[in-house]
């Protein structure tokens, strides 16, 4: 799906890149709007991030483990330690997910539904075992972050400066990631992705 | 002409570049659009963005965009924003040439020579300003890759425009250098924005990155700790074929009930934004580590590691462990003195560590480098050549400890080659000596070889409870001249203490010596003196080319001593000389 619309602050062209896209950011003026059935609805807010060393950037294509995929928007996280950025891609056959690249290492997500009930998070300790979707998972971080900015397009309705309560977990062959928004609730499973296996296709310039 | 495919390419490609900041690339690519579609309303937007360090130029795109589209809002804020950036660099160049002029007037009131450089420097001055207004026409656009030589020098003023205002700018762009809040000193930034804590290397504050600014949170004490290995922030390393770079650097400090001990870590940066972690500490020299998430459940009270969701490897360590001091820059918060715990774990070709944090469980992966690889990777061409040298002195201390030990090897056979040998026996006779026979001669033996060193050995074949006698040995020659040789002393006794009875004795003595000629020789055993007893039967032994026993002990002990002396230098690892 490729949907030409305009940026609603700055009329500037914006491409609808992916189905699962709900919010834009824009080239331009920076504004993040969010896509509705109307249209593009305009937060406010604006999202410029300093460019860091990565070796993914919006429009980037490349393969994990033979996958072809492309880039298709950054959210970046701040947190008590510092950030981190996940790069939301598609894959050939449209499959959304998540890289997330923190302190030089990657991780892939993809969001899953809640198929149970989840403990509060203030019940959550680090080196615990929760139960996540009918898997046990041993509880290796937790913490408050916020959303410090995003660029190109995402798959959810998330403005920066929204604070979130993140756990993260494994066991052994899965990775977990609870995020707990004020109104919602998301869980994503995974597993790390060795450096190795990314390929990102580099343009002769 | 440019098909509309490969322009739709051509445009993709620009925007990729743009995207990566190539800004070059992006603008030579946006040229060749834009040579093939002057209209392209879109590809003008990009080319304003992508000129951003340049307003000259950035102005003449979004004048241009607004003669296609009036109506383009981003293109009228955005003239109105380059006009003030125009404006503030017109100020800060008037400030400039201000100062060049005062500067001027005091080299007029000097030599000659002074005002001709007053004259290239002018030179200079409208050469550059020159280039700086230089605005490319409709025309020109085939001239923008070269006139983009000049985005070096424009971003180099933007790096220092950065650091005279860090607040207002750092939420649009990269950092390069911040100021230290407490001491002014510049303080660069090799990560721009993922730095989260820095140390002023002036002052040793300790900074750390809030929303806005940085903020000073303690003291680094990176004057108060030294790194063990002569790695510097900002060296450069290549393990791999991967160029890092050292950007930060900690100082640990780790104990258990029983010991206490301190090693160093470096942060380095790839080149492909990657990080690695390089420990070093005496006892096991250096890793390289990488972090990766625990493959299963791991608490600090287990007995092992899970390295794979179905291996696990034992415990080798578990210690308290406190940060004493950092320097550089981390991309995560230190917390200086706060205690966490670690285990660390080994497996045939890797070494893991776990740390435990109040709100993190963190799991590293890492392989042994020995020094040489390390200092290859630095390519420390000095400390490569102490290793050099280290190495050398090692194996000249290898070797001697190898000749010490053969002769500590060869001084305890000749012991035991004295005992098992003894020499060779000349005469062998049991006699009585008692006060009623108070002199005996033994049978004559010949001494052929007289250099060589003779024992005599007397041992009492009986003698009773709580007695004790002593006889003296001479030697007689042919000629009937008497040499003293010693007196054998023997005993036995025995009573009863608290432990019980107890019985002991010494029916034995012997005497080494030299005979100068050769001849004919007798033993005279002597009676002297006794007590509980009237004499005594006496075994005499006279042997010659007896080795010195108590001289090979001594020459035995020596090298022994000698050779775990040098031991211990030999087995100095060469780096501990670095700390």
């Amino acid at each position: 799906m490729r949907e030409q619309m305009s940026c609603p602050s700055c009329f500037a062209p914006l491409e609808i890149q992916h189905r699962f896209v709900k919010l834009v950011t824009c080239d331009f003026c920076n504004q993040v709007s969010i896509l509705r059935d109307s249209g593009l609805d305009p937060t406010g807010k604006k999202a410029k991030l300093a460019q860091m060393p990565s070796r993914f950037f919006v429009d980037a294509e490349g393969k994990i483990g033979g996958r072809e995929f492309r880039v298709l928007g950054r959210l970046r996280y701040q947190y008590d330690a510092g950030f981190w950025d996940e790069w939301f891609i598609s894959f050939t056959d449209e499959e959304p997910g998540w890289l997330v690249e923190d302190e030089g290492t990657y991780k892939y997500y993809r969001k899953v539904t809640i198929t149970e009930k989840l403990p509060a998070y203030h019940e959550i300790k680090v080196g615990s075992e929760i139960r996540v979707n009918g898997r046990k998972m041993f509880v290796v971080e937790k913490g408050e972050a916020r959303i410090a900015g995003g660029e190109g397009q995402l798959a959810f309705e998330i403005v920066p400066g929204e604070k979130l309560y993140y756990v993260d977990g494994t066991n052994g062959e899965n990775l977990m990631s609870i995020e707990f928004y004020e109104d919602e609730i998301e869980v994503s499973l995974g597993r790390p992705v060795d450096e190795d296996v990314i390929e990102v296709f580099e343009d002769d310039f | 002409m440019m098909s509309a495919n490969n322009m739709q390419a051509t445009y993709k490609k620009a925007i990729r570049a743009a995207r990566q900041g190539k800004n070059e690339a992006a603008i030579r690519l946006l040229t060749e659009v834009l040579e093939a579609d002057r209209e392209n309303e879109q590809a003008w937007m990009w080319m304003a963005r992508v000129t951003e360090g340049d307003p000259e130029k950035k102005l003449w795109a979004l004048n241009y965009i607004l003669t296609l589209n009036p109506e383009n809002k981003w293109a009228q804020e955005q003239i109105g924003v380059t006009h003030k950036a125009l404006a503030a660099r017109e100020a800060a160049v008037r400030a400039r040439e201000a100062a060049n002029v005062g500067g001027g007037m005091a080299g007029g009131a000097a030599l000659a020579g002074g005002a001709a450089l007053g004259a290239v420097s002018g030179e200079e001055e409208e050469a550059e300003e020159e280039d700086l207004f230089y605005l490319p026409g409709e025309d020109d656009w085939e001239t923008a890759e070269a006139s983009t030589s000049d985005m070096g020098s424009i971003e180099r003023r933007r790096q220092v425009d950065l650091s005279e205002n860090l607040q207002d700018q750092r939420s649009e762009l990269s950092l390069e250098h911040v100021r230290c809040p407490n001491c002014d000193a510049a303080i660069e930034l090799r990560l721009g924005m993922k730095t989260k804590q820095v140390a002023c290397a002036h002052c040793d504050s300790l900074l750390e990155l809030t929303d806005d600014q940085f903020e000073v949170v303690g003291k680094a004490r990176a004057k108060r700790v030294k790194p063990a290995l002569p790695i510097n922030l900002g060296d450069w390393a290549t393990f791999d074929k991967e160029r890092f770079q050292v950007i930060g650097w900690l100082k640990y400090r780790g104990w258990d009930d029983e010991d206490r001990w301190y090693w160093d870590e470096w942060l380095l940066s790839s080149e492909k934004g990657g990080y690695r972690w390089l420990s070093y500490d005496n006892e096991s020299g250096c890793g390289m580590y990488k972090k990766i998430t625990p493959p299963g459940p791991v608490q600090y009270s287990g007995m092992s590691i899970p390295i794979s969701p179905k291996r696990s490897i034992s415990v080798r360590e578990r210690a308290s462990a406190q940060i004493m001091g950092l320097a550089g820059e981390l991309t995560w918060e230190a917390k200086i003195d706060e205690t966490f715990y670690y285990m660390e774990g080994q497996s045939a070709q890797k070494k893991y560590t776990v740390e435990f944090h109040n709100n993190e469980v963190e799991m590293s992966e890492g392989v042994s480098l020995t020094e040489r690889e390390l200092w290859e990777a630095f390519n420390n061409k000095k400390m490569l050549a102490k290793l050099d040298e280290m190495e050398s002195n090692h194996f000249f201390w290898q070797l001697m400890f190898g000749i010490l030990a053969a002769f500590t090897a060869l001084g305890f056979l000749g012991i035991v080659v004295t005992f098992v040998a003894g020499g060779n026996k000349l005469m062998e006779q049991t006699v009585q000596v008692s006060t009623a026979q108070v002199e005996v001669e033994t049978a004559t033996f010949v001494v052929e070889r007289p250099g060589l060193v003779h024992m005599v050995s007397l041992r009492s074949n009986s003698l009773p409870t709580n007695s004790w006698i002593v006889v003296d040995a001479s030697l007689v020659d042919q000629n009937g001249n008497e040499f003293y040789l010693f007196s054998g002393e023997f005993w036995d006794e025995a009573g009863r203490d608290s432990d019980g009875p107890w019985h002991e004795s010494d029916l034995s003595a012997s005497k080494v010596f030299r005979i100068d000629d050769p001849g004919t020789y007798q033993l005279v055993l002597s009676y002297d003196s006794a007590n509980n007893t009237t004499g005594t039967g006496v075994r005499a032994t006279v042997r010659s080319g007896v080795l010195l026993s108590r001289y090979l002990l001594l020459f035995t002990v020596v090298c022994g001593m000698m050779a775990y002396a040098v031991y211990l230098v030999a087995e100095e690892k060469p780096s501990r000389k670095y700390s």
